[in-house]
């Protein structure tokens, strides 16, 4: 039998089986046909599947593989809708189904660890009694485990207000390419380090196996309502959707869907959609009571302002559940037009969401195809839902085209490629046209760093053809002395400040030439709080390259809450020029106002707000770099959603300057709230003042020591932030403490004091942070990590 | 539709996305693919397409790949809760059972010997459950088990064969013969508060050999609400050999049934069991390359009621001896997922019983049981059984009802397992018991009539 000719012929294989017994290590036809596929189009035979039940069965199984050269392919649920699951030839399947523990919730702590077979609304379930919720929500998550929304930085209808899964993954223990076990990350909200794990996170299992998961847990919202809204017009519909954004109003849930697509669900579930309407809207907020009524009366003035045929609200569960029939029967009902459908998964910035429905719509016609639009309204994140009859291959050909098509009208008007299904197998072709070779061949560069061998589930991610070593840009003719006073000022502290990005190029290109080392700074004001110098006082033996003549803001997306800035924009005055579009950044450094963004983000420190608005990491949405080498790359977009390649832009916040100079950065803006309030409270039982005020249902948006006091922030709409100010004066007269209105500014001696607190990266990993640094910096130019 | 129509327009169908995994019983026991439908559609589909192939060596029964792919095919609990989390709701419990019609050397031979020699003549069926009673309680069968492990669990899990079959005991629940050679009628009762619908009774073999005391109170009951309840002879339904993949032997059994029960001039065709009752229901699609019969079978599906269907909507008085101590309800897959028969049973709990319901998580989670899988696969159907148990322990009650016998069978099986101080009822036990009418059960040693009325 074939099955037992394979175990013969491949040493590992008889290991293996030793190792896991016949029952958990399946070879054969049978076999193969079983781990063939996953949700996606592309199928192919896998050598033997593992079904390992622990971590160190992991370690052990991976071991083996490496040893002996067999590719591994890491396998959830298999619901991967980019090929993400798919083996790749000659590779053993490492299935974690098994490993499907909730190994502890820790309420207190607002952490769950998992492992990563650990079902999606499985760990929900278990969350809801406990009055918690882990965010991301994909629509698969009924079945799709958490170490598959892991590798594919799964997102959701709520990733507009909570976030993507990478917002959410604290810490994971991960089996590496070689078998060992290390960790990343830790359970707190930030650790030092380099950012391996926001690299880990969304790399589609190419860099490591996760056995065990941290995620982040948030109090269920005490209030839901919901909104459905039909209208005649697309675009009525859009505009509808950016006005309840420059409302300050930031929705748990935002979903369209198209006049194709409303059809399909009409003729399946009668939601009482209209047939000829052109778009349907289904809004849902949630937070406060006090917060909901303001937020769904502004909804249905926006509506009315728009022309909505048809606008109707529900509070209730049942209710609710009413008005989100039709968008949860969706799938259902495009599975009933033909036998075959293909979710297709593209993002681009909200204002051009009519655009680019349009657009699918002229493919459709042109392919002959029925293609209805589901969209994630809220972040730009749209599934054409193109359905097809399996065994007709001419017009399985056409489906190709016009996914390939959407894909590129995308792309075209500014998007990305994949939003949250992942490149996978099946976009990797894709990559080519978002990245250029030096993009590519850093990436590639990572995956090594990784995985020297490649055997960590080959053929994904990253497309076949990856330039081992981009072309490296001329260095400029002449010795540093001459050429750099002519491309930058040397001010009076003798830093160098540089006219303009190829400046910054070919500064960093004379030095690596040189050997020269070089230390990047902006204000000087948030590296050095964490570094054993005084503030501003530069090495003497390096260049100091400063950033600040590098200060403009370049683009204010406000309707697509996006702003990208040059790096050494000082914060103070972006936001400044935010709030004018009624708009900010919610971070508060240990630099404060005079820190630069370059600055924040190379420091890494997000600031007590962070628990509530997210991490740094999770604020940045693109960034553009000059590496030592003075190549100049640019990874991500002005999108909330963007799951294409690895996220080099979350490497490198917190990477302190050491991998390069930061030169460009596109930011997750959030609206101003109505109202911000900042108490400082003094005497009395504080810890038992803090412990309850966090326990309240209605949080402020930060708590934290200050002094002899503590310091509490309370934001949001004017309602919810009086019930705040309520609470904080009952808790504070039940516990003997004093309430007193303070200064906002304090909140930056706070910041400054969190330094100590960030936990230290987990050891271990040490050897990966090396090889990134030497990927980078081969010359080692910059500081060290 | 032909079964080979069927099979190429279901498999098609499917687009792999898994949500079947959320709800396959098997699945979430074994966690490979080869236990969830998605799986069995994927090996059904590579059979088809030849990318998995039945070579002249491995074609044999007794072949590994034979073997492996029936471990697929068979591991199928036919509990229909993948086809409810389908978007395409493909129907993968009838494509495993023409699956099991198609595995090389076909279904079991012994399944199409037992139709032939003992389904489709039901005395000689009661002739050898009576001896097998005997064995049993002689201790006759306790000398064999040691021989076979099977039997051994299946002395276990099947309770001691009751010394009266429930067509022993009609004169003494009140059913008189009347004209029609083998026919019974059970009268309204005199203090019904309406008069109700004629109703032929349907005797699943699990209730008639295994567990006539559901079906004692299910025709009192259908008796005190009103109904005249006839009982008149029939063969098995036919579920148990299309399980197998029997399909010949189904059909026949569905054929003979039609000739007994077709024209019997009653309202409705009515079982408590559940399986039974969803198969009578299904004879049309069973029947369908028989044009004629199939337009009687869906006559006679029309009639087709659950007990519990029909008696909700019928005015009982009220409980006069509601049950000690809260009740909780299986939902029988063949009943809930099947019939669509869910709000029913509860609501006679609730109101005709006047029971103390807790609602039980997962309730319609497949026990386990699945007619005889829990003798052909007793390790995965034990696992799936301690599932339902750990969820019905977490509801506190004293009380599980549900509604088909074969699950009555698996839930006291893991209730005796687990050591729980739970009974498991039947939902027309408790809802008699509660209505004051008197148990049907003979003193244990008393001999009742005589008035076996098999064909």
């Amino acid at each position: 039998m074939k099955a037992q000719r394979e175990i013969i012929q491949f040493p590992a294989l008889r290991e293996l089986r030793e190792l896991l017994g016949p029952r958990r290590l399946l070879t054969g036809p049978l076999a193969e046909q079983l781990y063939k596929y996953d949700a996606a189009f592309e199928m192919e035979l896998p050598l033997a599947v593992a079904l390992p039940e622990n971590a160190e069965e992991v370690a052990r199984v991976v071991g083996v593989c490496a040893r002996e050269g067999v590719p591994l392919v890491p396998r959830g649920a298999g619901t991967s809708l980019s090929g993400g699951a798919i083996p790749s030839p000659g590779s053993v399947v490492l299935s974690l189904a098994r490993m499907n523990r909730i190994l502890e919730i820790d309420p207190g702590a607002q952490v769950a660890v998992v492992q990563p077979g650990v079902v999606n609304l499985n760990l929900q379930n278990a969350l809801e009694p406990q009055g918690y919720f882990y965010a991301p929500d994909p629509a698969s998550q009924l079945v799709s485990t958490l170490g598959g929304n892991l590798g594919h930085n799964a997102g959701g209808p709520h990733c507009l207000k909570y976030g993507v899964t990478s917002h959410h993954i604290l810490g994971v223990e991960m089996v590496t390419a070689t078998g060992e076990r290390v960790r990343l990350g830790s359970r707190a909200l930030e650790t030092g380090g380099y950012n391996l794990l926001g690299l880990v996170v969304g790399g589609e299992g190419t860099l490591g196996i996760a056995t065990e998961i941290a995620c982040r847990l948030l109090p269920l919202p005490e209030a839901l309502g919901t909104a459905l809204a039909v209208f005649d017009s697309l675009e009525e519909a859009s505009e509808t959707v950016s006005g309840i954004i420059a409302a300050g109003i930031v929705p748990a849930a935002l979903e369209m869907l198209d006049q194709p697509l409303m059809a399909a669900v009409e003729q399946h579930v009668q939601a009482g959609y209209p047939l000829d309407a052109a778009a349907v809207l289904l809004v849902e907020v949630d937070g406060p009571p006090a917060a909901i009524t303001p937020q769904m009366a502004a909804i249905e003035g926006l509506c009315n302002e728009h022309h909505a045929r048809d606008f109707r609200s529900a509070y209730s569960r049942e209710e609710r559940a009413v008005l989100w029939r039709g968008r949860k029967g969706a799938a259902a009902a495009v599975a009933n037009l033909a036998p075959g459908k293909l979710s297709t998964d593209v993002v681009v910035p909200r204002e051009v969401l009519p655009e680019m429905v349009r657009q699918v719509t002229e493919i459709g016609r042109r392919q002959e195809l029925i293609i209805g639009v589901l969209l994630h309204a809220g972040d730009g994140n749209l599934h054409p839902q193109i359905v097809f009859n399996p065994r007709d291959t001419e017009q399985l050909a056409r489906v190709r085209r016009a996914q390939e098509e959407i894909v590129r009208a995308a792309l075209s008007l500014g998007g990305a490629m994949t939003g949250e299904h992942g490149v996978g197998s099946e976009k990797r072709h894709f990559m080519n046209l978002v990245f250029g070779p030096g993009e590519l061949a850093l990436m590639a560069g990572i995956k090594r760093a990784f995985d020297p061998r490649g055997l960590m589930n080959p053929g994904k991610l990253l497309p076949d053809e990856t330039p081992e070593e981009a072309e490296r840009p001329a260095v400029p003719e002449g010795t540093f002395e001459q050429v750099a006073p002519e491309i930058t000022v040397r001010d009076e502290q003798g830093r160098w400040r540089p006219r303009d990005y190829e400046a910054v190029s070919k500064f960093l290109a004379l030095a690596n030439r040189d050997g020269r080392p070089v230390r990047i700074m902006g204000a000087g004001i948030g590296l050095d709080l964490r570094s054993p110098l005084p503030t501003g006082q530069a090495e003497p033996e390096r260049e100091v390259l400063c950033t600040l003549s590098l200060g403009r803001l370049l683009h204010l997306e406000a309707a697509n809450l996006t702003v990208t800035v040059q790096a050494g924009m000082r914060l103070g005055e972006l936001q400044q020029a935010l709030a004018e579009a009624g708009q900010w950044w919610p971070v508060i450094p240990p630099g404060g106002a005079e820190a630069t963004i370059g600055g924040i983000l190379a420091g890494g420190m997000s600031g007590p707000l962070a628990a509530r608005y997210g991490r740094l990491q999770d604020l940045v949405t693109g960034v553009k770099f000059a590496l030592p080498s003075g190549e100049v790359l640019r990874f991500g977009l002005p999108c909330v959603k963007n799951v294409a390649g690895y996220a080099v832009e979350r490497l490198m916040v917190g990477s302190r300057g050491t991998l390069g100079a930061l030169l460009e950065l596109t930011l997750r803006t959030l609206p101003l709230p109505e109202r911000r309030q900042t108490v400082r409270v003094t005497g009395g039982d504080l810890e038992t003042f803090r412990v309850r005020l966090q326990a309240n249902g209605t949080r402020p948006a930060a708590v934290e020591p200050q002094g002899e006091g503590l310091l509490v922030a309370l934001q949001g709409m004017e309602s919810e932030v009086e019930a705040l100010e309520e609470t904080v004066a009952a808790l504070a007269s039940e516990t003997g403490a004093e309430p007193q209105p303070a200064e906002e500014e304090l909140w930056t001696l706070v910041a400054a004091g969190r330094r100590e607190r960030l936990a230290p990266p987990p050891p271990g990993a040490e050897e990966f942070s090396r090889r990134l640094k030497e990927l980078f910096d081969p010359r080692g130019i910059l500081p060290g990590p | 539709m032909t079964d080979d129509e069927l099979m190429e327009q279901e498999l098609v169908r499917c687009n792999k996305c898994g949500y079947c995994l959320s709800t396959c019983p098997t699945y979430n026991v074994e966690f490979s693919e080869g236990q969830a439908a998605r799986g069995r559609l994927v090996l059904l589909q590579a059979l088809r397409d030849g990318e998995l192939a039945l070579s002249q060596e491995n074609q044999r029964p007794d072949s590994g790949l034979v073997q492996e792919l029936g471990e697929a095919v068979s591991g199928c609990l036919l509990c229909g809760a993948c086809t409810e989390a389908c978007f395409s709701a493909i129907h993968t419990d009838e494509l495993m059972v023409r699956a099991r019609a198609g595995m090389p050397g076909g279904p079991p031979k012994g399944v199409r010997l037992l139709t032939r020699h003992f389904l489709l003549r039901p005395e000689r069926l009661t002739a050898i459950m009576r001896l097998a009673g005997v064995g049993r309680r002689t201790g006759m069968v306790r000398l064999l088990r040691r021989l076979s492990p099977t039997l051994e669990l299946a002395e276990e899990l099947v309770e001691p064969a009751p010394r009266e079959f429930l067509r022993d005991r009609l004169r003494e629940i009140g059913f008189h013969p009347e004209g029609r050679s083998g026919t019974w009628v059970l009268p309204r009762d005199p203090r019904a508060l309406t008069v109700g619908p004629r109703v032929v009774y349907f005797i699943g073999c699990g209730t008639n050999y295994q567990l006539p005391e559901p079906g004692a109170a299910a025709m009192r009951l259908l008796a005190r609400a009103g109904c005249e309840v006839v009982v008149c002879p029939h063969v098995c339904c036919g579920l148990p050999p299309y399980s197998y993949g029997d399909l010949v032997s189904a059909r026949e059994l569905a054929r003979r049934n039609l000739e007994l029960l077709g024209g019997l001039g009653a309202d409705f065709l009515v079982t408590e069991c559940g399986s039974c009752g969803r198969f009578l229901k299904r004879y049309p699609e069973l029947l369908a390359e028989e044009p004629d019969l199939a337009r009687q079978a869906e006559a006679l599906g029309e009639q087709v009621r659950d007990f519990t269907e029909l008696l909700a909507t019928l005015p009982l008085p009220e409980p006069v001896n509601p049950p000690a101590g809260v009740v909780t309800y299986h939902d029988p897959c063949h009943l809930g997922r099947g019939q669509g028969v869910t709000e029913e049973p509860r609501r006679l709990l609730r109101e005709a019983a006047g029971a103390k319901l807790v609602e039980l998580p997962e309730a319609n989670w497949c026990c386990g049981g699945a007619g005889t899988y829990n003798l052909a696969h007793p390790q995965r159907s034990e696992a799936i059984l301690q599932r339902k148990v750990a969820n019905i322990e977490s509801t506190g009650a004293e009380i599980v009802a549900t509604a088909c016998p074969a699950c009555l069978l698996q839930l006291r099986h893991g209730l005796r397992m687990s050591g729980s101080g739970a009974v498991v009822k039947h939902v027309a036990e408790i809802v008699a018991e509660a209505q004051g009418l008197r148990s049907a059960r003979v003193e244990e040693g008393v001999r009742g009539g005589t008035t076996n009325c098999e064909t």
